[in-house]
């Protein structure tokens, strides 16, 4: 059985203007010792699916249609008593910015320690405070007992966020939740956050969830992904897979927007702007953007059609071609480059 | 109302969400470069922080302080006035309601020649003390005076203490901001000018001021000049200070427009939104200010009236006859209320980075 | 944080040489004879001359400006006209007083404030923020001695409600005096408590598992009283000076009172010690206040003003 399983899930902003699905009808599994990856551009809906696992959605957000089980309980309806025992013990999360997450008028050491007395009582104060130092050593803070007793303002951005993780290691969860967790941090300091969440992540066992912009982030570091756009899931499948047989249009677009040394053409950038979510196009999410997009894409959305097994991809593309049994699906002018966008994501994708 | 709220709220995290998700791929976020930018601030926390916290804005210290801050960084677009104040009618029903009271209540103040029943001056001794009835709605004092007709005559001095003192230390305040900011030199002179006269309590200055020049109407006017133009003064420095790094001023001074002009053309009018919050704001606090002198003595001097003079004159009466101080109390009240409220409002809309 | 003190004080100093000569040459150029003032109409030629040496009122304002800082930096600001009493004997005398019912008002807008800004910030837009807050707003909207006398009016009978002779006594002016800091200092605590509930760590707190009444004691109060707590400082130095309404209005012999007999008697060394004073002690609460903040925030207090 799955860890988690986030079902059609939707979460929505009831606002003056109208009503924003900032995740709409989302479907995530996460098994077991596994590391998934959520990749899309700001404001795409991924922190909110998060949040809304975690009970933290605001007013006037909320849950409104969907199931989260997590390790068979369902997380919609625990009693918020229930709720506060599986978060930061079996759940814990990271999160974006090590700046602004951890309390300035409290040491670190204490932050993290209340982690763990809130969540195994019949700890002593001394056992917990050892427990916290062995937790800063784990996560590589030089001078593990010395920091104990520093103010978050008094640490870099990046032993912050290692702070930050020991705090989610705490408790040895079974799934880590990793918003951005390296976004504010320098790129050097990024390979050694990740290499360390991998490294907990191969002596604990847990399950992570990767919510990142940065699809190298997700090369590095996850097994499998699901790519949002404008609060959809838009493809999904292992990473292999995906990097390999890149069919979205959308997520050739975030391919081809990595900068590279070989090639010295110019930057690929996905014209236009994620859509307005109060004025969503009728068709595909993604039809005002896309390269490839045809009258239909403008009229109806397309469904996750499953191209390899375990890929999922929601675009005409492939349900075309799925229904269609092979009749070409192309764009009569765009020729059989245009037909499968991985073609032409070879020279961005082959490292 | 609370949908007002809510909808306030969502805009302001709207306005917040960009700024921690944009994250430019190069692995600096925005809310990084923010945080360098804070951190060389340091020193200057302790007022940034509490003017962030506060914005109490009945606090007139507080919310100068408030709106120093939030000039230095402001980054936003300029909208007309006009669509400011529609917005806000639409999106705030209490200031909006603030606005038509304060309207209908200027009138009256206006009209009092035909509204008032009774002349405010006539003494009649035959009917002193009178409680509220029919014939005298608020009552009559002490010296049968109709207390309905003296609180809207009076009304016009309280009207006239809360716009030109107001006006006249706006303006003092604008040309000491606008030179205090563009001008380096005089920079120093005038700001440590203007901490000096907001050590001062405000309304132990007045007392002083009025003690120099002696009590009268007119002179509260060059009393509540004298201590408002501080306020203004940093608030519009620290809006030049942030417009004149902008590039159509940049622009401007290297086309080698007159430092002048460039104060006159572009500057100022990106104050202007601030300084029509500012001045609705500081217009109840005159008249709260004028309340106190009058109540001291070296406010209002009789015949003139005004309501804070109308409220310490029932001073031995407080017992007795409470109407005497409640009906003119009230006509504060509901003025300074009202005024705060549309300030509120204009505010809000304005500078949302303000808003609560 | 020792660095970050001093410079705080060097401001200072100025600022209170400015506050000095300013109230010096607006007396100064009032009209008036002070020998007419102290002595009345009839007094021999030669006593004026010889009081007029004695003063230093023949000098032109500079020197005697000159001469009264150095004698205020004795202590010694001159000598009442009325009272023929030393200035700073007559300010020891009522200060106390308006210290006392300073920091009893003070306690009351604390005791009332703080609480109720809570209750609001948590409660948000129910009926109980919406009843306190507009209580607050009601609170600095009319002149403090209209609720005075309003009060003098509900409690006529039950409290006293003029003269300063015993505790009771302190009663009414100090919560007219308190009431509109209790306002101030409601409103205050609720948006900061407000703002703080926004900030990151309290979504990291919550996502530990805390329970939101354990996360609002633990974490928001602590960051979100700190304003409140400069805030309190700054106030019992403004609560100073609003005592001059409600010691007028309720006959308490402080220092408010005695600035408007000052004034109405034209007692200009009076006027003159008691105006610099009293902005004295503003002066110096807000620099306090300040200082205090640095010593509560560990944002400032650890590292300093680096």
């Amino acid at each position: 059985m799955s860890l988690l399983e986030i079902k059609n899930l939707e979460t929505s902003f009831f606002t003056h203007e109208g009503v924003v699905r900032a995740v709409d009808d989302v479907t995530i599994v996460i098994d077991e010792n596994e590391r998934v990856g959520i990749v899309g551009e700001s404001g795409c809906g991924k922190s909110m699916t998060a949040m809304s696992l975690m009970g933290l959605i605001k007013k006037p957000g909320r849950v409104v249609s969907g199931s989260i089980t997590f390790n068979g309980k369902d997380m919609l309806a625990v009693s918020q008593r229930e709720k506060s025992k599986i978060l930061g013990n079996e759940i814990s999360m990271i999160f974006q910015e090590p700046m602004t997450s951890l309390n300035p008028v409290i040491t670190v050491g204490k932050q993290v320690k209340e982690a763990i007395t809130f969540h195994q009582k019949d700890i002593s104060a001394e056992e917990a405070k050892r427990r916290v130092i062995q937790l800063f050593e784990e996560v590589g803070i030089p001078d593990a007992a010395k920091r104990y007793s520093a103010y978050p303002h008094q640490l870099s951005g990046g032993l912050r966020q290692r702070v930050m993780i020991a705090m989610a290691m705490a408790c040895r969860p079974k799934l880590l939740i990793a918003d951005e967790p390296t976004t504010a941090l320098d790129v050097t300091i990024e390979a050694q956050i990740l290499q360390l969440m991998k490294k907990l992540q191969d002596e604990t066992g847990m399950s992570v969830m990767m919510i990142t912009h940065n699809l190298g982030v997700v090369a590095q570091f996850c097994t499998r992904m699901y790519v949002m756009y404008a609060g959809r899931i838009m493809e999904s499948g292992t990473v292999s897979e995906v990097f390999k047989n890149i069919a979205h249009p959308y997520t050739d677009g975030l391919m081809r927007s990595i900068p590279k040394l070989e090639s010295r053409e110019r930057l690929y950038n996905i014209k236009g702007l994620v859509p307005n979510m109060l004025d969503l196009p009728k068709g595909c999410r993604f039809c005002q953007r896309c390269e490839y997009s045809k009258a239909r894409c403008f009229e109806e959305e397309p469904e996750l059609t499953e191209t390899a097994p375990g890929h999922f991809v929601r675009c005409f593309l492939y349900t075309d071609r799925a229904d269609q049994e092979g009749k070409s699906a192309c764009p009569e002018n765009g020729g059989s480059a245009a037909c499968s966008p991985n073609t032409q994501a070879e020279g961005g994708t082959g490292r | 109302m609370e949908a007002n709220r809510t909808k306030k709220e969502l805009q302001e995290r709207g306005k917040n969400k960009p700024d921690r998700e944009n994250a430019v791929p190069n692995g600096i976020s925005i809310t990084e470069a923010g945080r360098k930018a804070a951190e060389q601030k340091e020193p200057q926390r302790t007022p940034r922080r509490l003017a962030d916290a506060a914005v109490p804005v009945f606090d007139r210290k507080a919310a100068i302080k408030a709106m120093e801050e939030a000039a230095l960084s402001r980054r936003e677009e300029n909208d007309s006035f006009l669509s400011v104040c529609k917005r806000m009618f639409r999106n705030n029903k209490v200031a909006a309601a603030s606005g038509v009271i304060l309207v209908i209540y200027v009138l009256m103040i206006l009209f009092a020649d035909v509204i008032a029943p009774y002349d405010p001056a006539v003494v009649n001794l035959m009917e002193r003390l009178q409680p509220p009835s029919m014939a005298h709605i608020c009552g009559t004092d002490e010296l049968g005076r109709d207390i309905f007709s003296r609180i809207l005559y009076g009304g016009r001095v309280s009207l006239l203490v809360g716009l030109v003192p107001t006006s006249i230390s706006m303006v003092i305040g604008i040309i000491m901001g606008l030179l205090s900011g563009y001008i380096r030199g005089l920079d120093a002179l005038i700001m440590r000018l203007a901490d000096i006269v907001l050590a001062f309590p405000s309304i132990v200055l007045a007392m002083v001021v009025m003690y120099t020049l002696g009590a009268s109407t007119f002179n509260i006017f060059i009393a509540l000049s004298i201590i408002g133009w501080a306020g203004t003064a940093r608030i519009v420095r620290s809006q030049t200070l942030s417009l004149r790094e902008m590039g159509f001023v940049e622009a401007a001074r290297s086309m080698g427009v007159s430092r002048t002009k460039i104060m006159a053309r572009h500057i100022l009018p990106n104050c202007l939104p601030s300084l029509i919050v500012l001045f609705t704001l500081n217009i109840p606090d005159a008249i709260l200010s004028e309340s106190n002198l009058s109540f001291l003595g070296v406010g209002a001097q009789p015949p003139d009236t005004s309501w804070g003079l109308m409220v310490s004159q029932a001073k031995g009466f407080a017992i007795s006859s409470p109407w005497m101080m409640l009906f003119p109390s009230l006509a504060i009240l509901i003025m300074v209320l009202s005024l705060n409220f549309l300030g509120d409002g204009l505010r809000d809309e304005i500078d949302p980075h303000l808003k609560k | 944080m020792i660095k970050y003190v001093t410079k705080r004080i060097l401001i200072t100093i100025p600022i209170l040489i400015g506050v000095v000569f300013l109230i010096f040459v607006m007396l100064s150029v009032v009209p008036g004879d002070p020998i007419t003032v102290m002595m009345g109409e009839k007094v021999k030629p030669d006593v004026i001359e010889n009081l007029m040496e004695r003063m230093h009122l023949n000098d032109p304002w500079y020197v005697r400006f000159v001469w009264y800082i150095r004698d205020a930096l004795r202590g010694d600001f001159g000598e009442s006209y009325k009272l023929h009493r030393s200035v700073s004997s007559v300010i020891a005398n009522a200060f106390p007083k308006t210290l006392m019912l300073a920091v009893t008002a003070a306690c009351f807008s604390w005791i009332i404030g703080i609480p109720a800004g809570i209750l609001s910030a948590v409660k948000k837009n129910s009926i109980i923020d919406r009843l306190f807050m507009g209580f607050a707003l009601c609170g600095v909207s009319v002149p403090a001695f209209s609720v005075g006398m309003l009060l003098q009016n509900l409690f006529n009978g039950i409290l006293p409600v003029s003269g300063f002779s015993s505790p009771r006594h302190l009663i009414l002016p100090a919560v007219v005096l308190g009431w509109g800091a209790a306002g101030t200092i409601a409103r205050l605590t609720r948006s900061s408590l407000l703002e703080v509930l926004e900030e990151d760590y309290i979504r990291t707190a919550r996502a530990k598992g805390l329970m939101p009444l354990r996360v609002i004691v633990t974490h928001a109060l602590q960051n979100s009283l700190l304003p409140v707590i400069t805030m309190m400082a700054i106030q019992v130095s403004s609560l100073l000076s609003g005592a001059v309404i409600t010691e007028t209005l309720f006959s308490i012999p402080g220092i408010g009172r005695l600035t408007v007999d000052a004034i109405n008697t034209r007692d200009m060394p009076l006027l003159q010690g008691t105006v610099i004073f009293t902005t004295a002690i503003i002066i110096l609460g807000n620099l306090v206040a300040d200082i205090l903040y640095s010593v509560v925030d560990p944002r400032i207090r650890v590292e300093g003003g680096k």
